[in-house]
């Protein structure tokens, strides 16, 4: 009878669906689950920690209670030191990464592009990156002084290197039906690198920005324990020579945070300036 | 578009091209290659694999350069591109969405942003992509993504659209459609001169006004056979019907099967087994 066939097809169909409903609803359980595993385990981390600190199975005079650490940060704070040596140590790695990753890009760009460009400019590159940046600091300061240019320039040559590589080696695996397509279609000089060779190492370009911008803290770090009286280099430095262990460690809770949100901004951005993939 | 003074829109004489391979042998590609393209006029080129036929086509893009002879193409308006090629592989930019994509020989040439977005549209509702104007080239399948490249080419209005197996990755099914659509787009063009490389006798004698039927390597022009069927050809799936359909695509087969043998012998002869 068609009636009755009907009716088992659907009883099926139902069936069917709910088995889909119960998989759908057993996977947002698991993901929940997942999601608060990740947001407690560092707090279960501090916790364990605070507790070790205060049964005193550690020695707290190197590794002070967290508790200690946040109400130093709260007292730093309200004081307005914190943001003192924060803003300070944000304006040194701003300047220096967006200055060194903009001309990373520019030539990078060029030399990826031309030829002749790379001959020229390639081994000068190669022979100047191995040198660790901190390295020429001292040389730094003696072109640049004390001041806060000598710090811009340390953070943008090493900030540039990173970016330079990375952009070249994106421009250069562009595969070639692009480049050809671009030619074809009328892209030539400037067009063409604003077009088809900026865009196309785009992916390529931020992973040397997030590479750039990890090692730019470090640099700026270095620098600001032996070269600088401001920014949280300093602060950390400066609470270590006093034996504040307490506004060391809240330094360093500063500059964890730090890393972690620059590189979810620039994660941020780069899904704003790379909606498309390949 | 007005036809040049001749009447012939590309005329290529005593073309040939010589490659070196990787290994320093001297390969002729394409020997004493002559043609004539009347403007206006489908032209198929079909060969065996490694006949030389997409190298003409990049010769005649100005991709790459004769070693010898001449590629004459008239223009008959200097505002406008010479070619535009559509490619076998996917070329959409995957960074530019359809919108962007289909616009941007138009971008390049400085036509200015209303006429461009007015000339985007037309093509992309002609190819039937009116309604995805702002998605991104990942999000299409590879026929949709073929459709926006011919979009793209209409668009940039050139003298001579250039075709290398543009359908050639597609599904077959997928691949029938498309050869519809661009006769539809084509013939509602009046007179914008094509030159098609395809592997498929079939397709050329489906699409073209002249089958050029060219040798094993090195590629010469074997023959050229003129296509009778009036235009516009509307349903192609009848066409393939007609018994003059059969009896071309087998005159063409005929002539080209001694060279898909030699082709294959050649490559036989030729391959050594890499260590």
């Amino acid at each position: 009878m068609d009636t009755d066939r009907v009716a088992t097809e659907s009883t099926l169909v139902a069936a069917a669906t709910a088995a889909l409903l119960r998989e759908r609803q057993i996977r947002r359980q698991r993901d929940r689950i997942e999601r608060t595993v990740t947001l407690t385990s560092p707090l279960v981390l501090l916790l364990v920690w605070e507790a070790v600190a205060r049964l005193e199975l550690v020695d707290v005079r190197f590794f002070p209670r967290p508790s200690l650490v946040v109400s130093e940060l709260v007292t730093m704070s309200a004081t307005g030191e914190l943001w003192q040596h924060l803003s300070v140590t944000l304006v040194r790695i701003l300047v220096g990464f967006v200055v060194g990753a903009f001309l990373g890009v520019v030539i990078g760009l060029v030399m990826g592009g031309s030829r002749w460009a790379r001959a020229v400019l390639g081994p000068i590159m190669a022979s100047i990156y191995p040198i660790p940046k901190i390295a020429i600091f001292p040389l730094i300061l003696l072109v640049f002084g004390l001041g806060e240019t000598s710090k811009y320039v340390t953070v943008a040559i090493a900030v540039f290197f990173l970016v330079l590589f990375p952009t070249i080696t994106g421009v250069l695996g562009i595969p070639r039906i692009y480049i050809d397509a671009g030619q074809n279609l009328g892209a030539r000089g400037f067009d063409f690198y604003r077009r088809i060779a900026l865009p196309g190492a785009l992916p390529s370009i931020f992973t040397g920005f997030r590479v750039g911008l990890g090692v730019a803290l470090i640099i700026i770090v270095g620098v600001e324990f032996v070269g600088a009286t401001t920014g949280i280099g300093y602060l950390i430095w400066n609470s270590w020579q006093l034996f504040n262990i307490n506004r060391m460690f809240a330094g360093l809770l500063v500059l964890a945070a730090l890393g972690h949100l620059s590189s979810l901004g620039l994660e941020e951005l780069q899904r704003r300036l790379v909606p498309w993939r390949l | 578009m007005e036809a040049p003074p001749s009447g012939i829109r590309i005329a290529v004489r005593g073309l040939y091209k010589v490659f070196e391979t990787g290994t320093g042998q001297v390969v002729v590609a394409l020997q004493d290659i002559d043609l004539s393209v009347r403007q206006g006029e489908f032209v198929c080129i079909v060969g065996p694999s490694g006949c030389g036929k997409s190298t003409l086509l990049r010769l005649l893009a100005g991709l790459e350069r004769p070693s010898s002879g001449e590629i004459r193409i008239e223009v008959s308006r200097t505002d406008r591109p010479v070619n535009s090629m559509i490619f076998q592989e996917q070329s959409t930019f995957p960074w530019m969405t359809v919108r962007e994509n289909t616009g941007f020989g138009l971008d390049m040439r400085g036509v200015d942003r209303r006429s461009r977005d007015e000339r985007v549209d037309y093509y992309l509702r002609k190819v039937g992509l009116g309604g995805f104007p702002d998605v991104y080239p990942y999000q299409l399948s590879g026929g949709m993504r073929q459709r926006v490249c011919l979009a793209r080419a209409f668009a940039n209005e050139p003298e001579v659209l250039l075709m290398d197996e543009p359908f050639a990755s597609l599904d077959e099914q997928t691949r029938i459609l498309m050869q519809g659509e661009l006769l539809r787009v084509w013939e509602g063009e009046h007179g914008r001169t094509v030159v098609f490389i395809t592997h498929s006798i079939d397709e050329a004698v489906l699409l073209a006004d002249t089958v050029v039927v060219m040798s094993a390597r090195p590629g010469r022009v074997k023959a050229t056979f003129p296509v009778p069927f009036p235009r516009p050809r509307g349903q192609l799936a009848e066409l393939r019907l007609l018994p003059e359909f059969e009896q071309l695509a087998y005159r063409v087969w005929e002539l080209l099967r001694s060279e898909v043998l030699e082709a294959q012998a050649a490559e036989m002869r030729q391959w050594t087994p890499t260590a």
